[in-house]
């Protein structure tokens, strides 16, 4: 064979050598392997201005549940083997367990009513229907401050189908707003200067969107008119997102002569896919940091994160998480699942730990920052996929109220609405109200 | 089968009845107490009443309402029917109705929930946005442009289709991107000046391991050049395995636009006796050291040799196919796969490999790696990637950019849009309203209206006053490709007719169909049809449909019908680990994707019988999958018919890796997902979802040391609220366990180390029964099974493709059309072709 002639001593001959050595015993694909290069990423010094944050992660299939509450109570309680990995930041949460959504209909449905409360089926003659996320609540106040009113992460991009959410918002008719899954997208549509030139040009072009708009709704106008009730539903639909753009170019409009924060890219990594099984730990940290980026700049105030979709999930590695959560009991998926778990929060703890070393005024930016982490179901002690006692907790915000370090345990058949969380969150984002879905007041020990 | 007890007739005579909205509207009380109150009075309110009804379900009119307009409500409806018809209620051990009983209230049920249906008005598809991949092919046909829409968010599917109106929701997010694509694809169309200067770039890469080697092209341009870290002979860099990329990065092209990028390459295929020759050569020098090392197991390390020796002389991985290539683009940060291909050709005659690509003048870069797999086995990957090793070699030459390309200039999207008129030089408003007249004509699918021109019109005239003609004119272009009338397949009808099914008008029959089978805006042929009206004859319809399935477009209904149908676009999802299944590596994953979509192409496009679906003498594979699959005598990447015996337990869609994969975990076969695909998707039965609190299949069993996964779920089936699906779902599955979770071929079921079949190791069991008790014994009894039941078949595939046409869900007030579907295919040879002109022709698709 010729190719044995003509070779000379390369790299490649010399890491083949080494490589050699390291044969057989490397492959366990079973278990959930974190063995991905850890991010580079270093965050800021300090942040710019204090506000009042809020994210919300989410993530799908529950969590093995035996291993995640803690078996005491109270400022005292003793970690769960789960909980372990958030030691470092003990005083910065609180664990809260025996909770749930009264109408949620259990099930994969859950990313759809976690942060809105509704009750799916409530509406005669609809197959489904939703109404307004927490989140979106304090975006309309603090989006009127912000260049982004509110962002939408997931791993799948889009909104999903309905009772299988790929977002956890939903604007004030139920409607899903569609998450982003790409940092790279992401990044871009946040710090990347806009390529039209000077102010003029750019105002001239927001002038222009408007007689655009303008003209494709009196255009949907005319078109109405001659729509069964059906079609017009559908139609009101996009007469309602030409309205919104129209809004958000009045905002842009305002923001013309503010440029876009100057973010360099140093550490991110922008390529990572989400349901690629290598990259899916770098994935969950970027998404991350850009958050962590976004908070910083003040780019928005409200995020909400859907870390893996319902009835999917990729786990730390690409593990089928979705087939572990029917774990029927079984010790070894269940330990898996617990694998996965820890996993999770150990990117939670490393998120909270880039915003603690944060100065912001007198403190951190954890401490303005309320991070919402949790399920929308629970996979039970065999499997069972129920709305109740669904693991949550709540971290950050000392400087907002926030009193942390304990756990608060419910009693899964007789508890506040999971809705108290939402409006004590959503007070605290300064949001005049005293209601939420279906809450009955704020969660007392909480704050 | 769900619809097997209904009487057809009833639904037919409510089809047929003007008005049945009061029907509705008031509920039918008396009907109520004629029927369905005695019927439960005497069988279901001894359990379905007071506090704690059994099942959560009661039977008390305040909470089972005969409003049948609310959706919940026909749902519990529905199911009394299904339980009724599967005679799972009453209880075995109760008294049971007399049958005359039981029709006449599933009737009733029925007639209640068809005439909502038909008040509510669902027998008509909801305004309809254009889903990504019409929106693609549209903007293909109206500009001419190639444009990626995966930027755009995901389309929800429903009812298995991602083409449903219901669920095709649109928000701000989509309104942005659709003016900012808009934006982009105008930009790319329309051009002012001259041709951009072409440039052509040549790369004679070598092999280097500083990674330094740079190739003047221009002042600006100084690329770093590459030929990996593989060998050199003469002027070909010779790649033996995956070790570094030949590649040129770092460079930005002066303009963007579509350049053409050439590679001259050939493949070295070493044959078996090279394979045993180098790997005899490789083994005999570790025996040698380990014999140096340990003497005393001499006899153990010959054994080792022997066996593996074995391994590399019959192995049919060895059969090695041409080398790959696999070619990505950089553009600023992100690479992207732009293609994948086998190099045929050996270095006597190599060839040269083209791609028309789109460059932006970001820092770019184009690589080229070498993709061919052996699947690795314990056996060999320790030295499969040693040079010494034969395995197939790919040599590359050369590569060039040469670009941008233009086929005349203007191009033709740009002359398609400005075209040439006597107006253009002298009366320029006349031209910018005849630029808009045909643009919205086509972009709208269409006649327009005068007025809808001057609205635009205005747009542009307003921009005109600062902006040169083609910025004007962009705007208004943008407009229309963001309004509604283009977004979706508007149907307005006139005022009067909009509370009843009228016909549509002959350009939105156009359109239907059109987006039916191309998913795709109708073309110049289809256009003049619906201007003339003609488009509504029978015959002209057919002819038609005979032409558009021959067209290339009609590939969209292969991968948007077929692909959603058989769930190909979940194949890779969750493949099988590969240290399991070392067979399934990237190629075999395009290949069984590319099978079942070939496969369901050769039986539509020669109208073979579609009972081939299901069980067929033939196969469409290339070489990958012949290797595969243990079929000789077949070379090429492409795909073609080959005819297989029955020995080779190849042939219909059950035995298609793309399916079997795909209702695996990963890990192990699914006998249930198995067992739930097929119920669904080739006899239309729909098991329902499983009970909460039905746990998961235990993974070990005390007692038993080789529990099968069939055992297994025999053990969860003693469970008695498992059972009840379960005996339906699983035995489907158990017919298909001699596939593994790859879809290979097995006669045992491996538990040795990696899951490795040992002597010992239990023999599959594929002996089944049907759910109507039918004994069947493996994949080809339940194929046959299933013929047997061609009517279930038939009318599932109806059912989905009607699904597909409608782009909405099925209601009851479908059936007949279903049932009249499965007669016309029997009459007309079976073949797909006869079903598409069955639907194109039937009363919902031509009405709204």
């Amino acid at each position: 064979m010729p190719s044995f002639f003509h070779r000379s001593l390369s790299r490649r001959h010399v890491l083949r050598a080494a490589g050699a050595a390291l044969t057989l015993p490397l492959l366990e694909a079973m278990t959930p392997s974190i063995s991905a290069a850890p991010s580079t990423f270093k965050p800021w010094d300090k942040s710019a201005a204090p506000h009042p944050r809020m994210i919300c992660c989410y993530i799908p299939n529950g969590v093995n549940i035996i291993e995640w509450v803690p078996a005491t109570s109270g400022d005292k309680y003793t970690f769960s083997p789960t909980l372990e990995v958030m030691k470092e930041h003990r005083s910065d949460f609180t664990v809260l367990s025996g909770m749930g959504h009264p109408n949620s209909q259990g099930g994969h449905s859950g990313a759809d009513t976690w942060l809105t409360a509704a009750n799916l089926k409530a509406k005669p003659g609809a197959d489904y229907s939703n109404s307004i996320s927490a989140d979106q609540l304090a975006a309309e106040l603090h989006g009127k401050q912000t260049r982004f009113p509110s962002l939408q992460l997931s791993d799948m991009s889009g909104t999903g189908g309905s009772g299988h959410s790929h977002t956890l918002s939903f604007d004030i008719n139920g409607s899903p707003l569609p998450a982003e899954n790409s940092p790279r997208r992401l990044f871009e549509r946040l710090f990347v200067p806009d390529s039209a030139g000077d102010r003029a040009a750019t105002l001239k072009r927001y002038a222009e969107r408007k007689s655009i708009l303008d003209d494709i709704a009196s255009e949907s106008k005319a078109l109405d008119k001659n729509l069964g009730a059906n079609d017009r539903r559908k139609l009101d639909e996009y007469l309602s997102s030409v309205r919104q753009t129209e809004k958000q170019v009045g905002r842009l409009q305002g923001w013309v002569d503010v440029p876009k924060p100057n973010v360099p890219e140093t550490g991110l990594q922008l390529g990572s896919q989400p349901g690629n099984a290598h990259d899916r730990p770098m994935w969950l940290d970027v998404m991350l940091e850009v958050a962590y980026l976004t908070f910083i700049t003040d780019a928005t105030r409200v995020i909400t994160f859907e870390w893996s979709r319902e009835a999917g999930g990729h786990g730390g590695g690409g593990e089928n998480h979705h087939e572990l959560s029917h774990h029927g009991g079984d010790a070894g998926m269940l330990s898996k699942l617990a694998t996965i778990d820890k996993f999770h929060l150990s990117r939670l703890a490393r998120f909270m730990g880039m915003l603690k070393s944060t100065a912001e005024a007198d403190s951190n930016m954890l401490d303005r920052t309320m991070i919402l982490y949790g399920s929308g179901m629970n996979s039970g002690k065999g499997g069972e996929h129920s709305p109740k006692n669904i693991p949550t907790l709540m971290a950050g915000g000392a400087k907002l109220g926030f009193k942390h370090g304990k756990h608060l345990a419910f009693d899964a058949d007789k508890h506040p609405p999971l809705s108290n969380v939402l409006l004590t969150m959503l007070q605290k984002m300064g949001v005049e109200t005293n209601k939420f879905a279906d809450a009955t007041g704020t969660l007392t020990g909480l704050v | 089968m769900r619809f097997c007890l209904f009487s057809i007739l009833t639904i037919i005579t409510l089809l047929m009845r003007a008005d049945t909205s009061e029907l509705v509207a008031a509920g039918d009380q008396s009907g109520y107490d004629r029927v369905l109150a005695p019927f439960f009075k005497s069988h279901c309110n001894q359990c379905h009443t007071g506090e704690k009804p059994k099942g959560s379900f009661a039977t008390d009119p305040k909470l089972l309402s005969i409003d049948f307009s609310d959706p919940a409500t026909r749902s519990k409806w529905r199911e009394v029917v299904n339980v009724l018809n599967s005679h799972e209620m009453p209880p075995k051990k109760e008294k049971q109705p007399d049958t005359k009983a039981v029709a006449s209230v599933i009737d009733w049920i029925t007639e209640q929930a068809v005439a909502a249906e038909l008040v509510k008005r669902e027998r008509s598809p909801i305004l309809r946005r254009l889903n990504r991949s019409e929106y693609k092919n549209t903007i293909a046909d109206l500009v001419g442009v190639d444009f990626d829409p995966s930027v755009f968010p995901q389309d929800p599917p429903a009812a298995g289709f991602d083409n449903n109106g219901g669920a095709l929701t649109l928000s701000p997010l989509h309104l942005e991107m659709y003016l900012g694509a808009a934006q982009q694809i105008l930009d790319r169309a329309l051009v002012e000046g001259e041709q951009p200067k072409m440039i052509k770039w040549h790369f004679e890469p070598t092999i280097n391991s500083n990674d330094r080697v740079r190739k003047r092209l221009d002042p600006k341009n100084n690329p770093l050049v590459n030929g990996g870290q593989n060998l050199q002979e003469g002027a070909w860099v010779v790649m033996h395995h995956a070790a570094g990329s030949v590649h040129a990065r770092d460079f930005r092209v002066p303009t963007a636009g579509i350049y053409t990028v050439r590679v001259h390459a050939a493949t070295r295929i070493p044959n078996r006796a090279k394979v045993v020759e180098t790997a005899s050569k490789i083994l005999k020098k570790r025996q040698e050291e380990q014999d140096a090392k340990q003497p005393e197991r001499a006899k153990w390390h010959l054994q080792a040799f022997e066996n593996d020796m074995k391994h590399f002389e019959e192995d049919r991985r060895y059969d090695y196919g041409p080398a790959r290539i696999k070619f990505s683009q950089q553009l600023g940060p992100t690479p992207k796969v732009m293609a994948e291909f086998d190099v045929p050709g050996s270095i006597d005659q190599p060839k040269t490999h083209e791609f028309n690509i789109r460059f932006t003048t970001e820092s770019a870069g184009i690589f080229f790696d070498y993709a061919y797999t052996i699947p690795s086995a314990l056996e060999n990957f320790w030295m499969q990637n040693r040079d010494t090793f034969a395995r197939p070699e790919l040599l590359i030459d050369w590569f060039e950019i040469e670009g941008p390309i233009y086929e005349s200039w203007p191009p033709q999207t740009h002359s398609r849009i400005l075209f040439d008129s006597p107006n253009k030089a002298t009366n320029e408003q006349e031209y910018a309203r005849e630029v808009l007249a045909r643009f919205m004509r086509n972009a709208y699918r269409r006649p327009i209206s005068p007025t809808e021109i001057d609205a635009k019109l205005s747009l542009y005239s307003s921009a005109r006053k600062e902006k040169t003609f083609i910025e004007a004119i962009k705007l208004p272009l943008i407009a229309v490709m963001a309004s509604p009338n283009f977004l979706f397949l508007a149907e307005p009808q006139s005022n009067s007719a909009l509370d009843k099914a009228t016909p549509l008008t002959s350009h939105q029959l156009a359109s239907r169909l059109s987006y039916f089978l191309w998913s795709n805006m109708p073309d110049e042929e289809l256009s003049k049809l619906a201007d003339s009206g003609k488009i509504r004859e029978k015959l002209i319809l057919a002819q038609q449909v005979d032409r558009m399935l021959k067209s290339p477009k009609a590939e969209a209904l292969v991968r948007n019908f077929a692909g959603q149908w058989l769930g190909l676009r979940d194949v890779g999802n969750n493949p099988p680990a590969s240290d399991l299944y070392p067979q399934y590596d990237r190629h075999l994953e395009l290949s069984i994707v590319a099978e079942s979509e070939s496969f369901f192409r050769e039986i539509l496009l020669n109208d073979l019988d579609a009972r081939n679906l299901i069980k067929s003498d033939f196969v469409v594979i290339n070489e990958r999958l012949a290797r595969f699959y243990n079929i000789n005598g077949v070379k090429g990447d492409q795909f073609r018919k080959v005819a297989v015996p029955p020995s080779a337990h190849r042939g219909g869609i059950v035995t298609q890796a793309s399916i079997l994969t795909t209702t695996s975990n990963g890990t192990r076969t699914s006998p249930v997902k198995r067992g739930t695909w097929v119920l669904k998707n080739l006899m239309g039965i729909d098991p329902g979802l499983p009970v909460a609190n039905a746990g998961e299949i235990a993974p070990k069993v005390p007692g038993i040391d080789k529990a099968t996964v069939r055992k297994r779920l025999e053990i969860h089936r003693q469970l008695d609220q498992c059972a009840r699906c379960h005996n339906k779902i699983d035995p489907l599955g158990f017919a298909l366990e001699n596939f593994n979770a790859a879809g290979e071929w097995r006669d045992q079921e491996g538990f040795g180390y990696k899951g490795r079949v040992g002597k010992n190791d239990p023999v599959i069991d594929s002996s089944s029964i049907m759910p109507d008790g039918t004994e069947i014994s493996g994949v080809a009894g339940l194929q046959d099974a299933i013929l047997a039941k061609e009517d279930l078949f038939l009318g599932c595939l109806a059912s989905k493709l009607m699904t597909y046409a409608y782009g909405r869900e099925l209601g009851l007030s479908d059936q007949p059309a279903v049932k009249a579907a499965i007669a016309d295919m029997k009459q007309n040879k079976y073949t797909l072709k006869s079903l598409t002109n069955f639907i194109v022709a039937s009363e919902a698709f031509a009405t709204k």
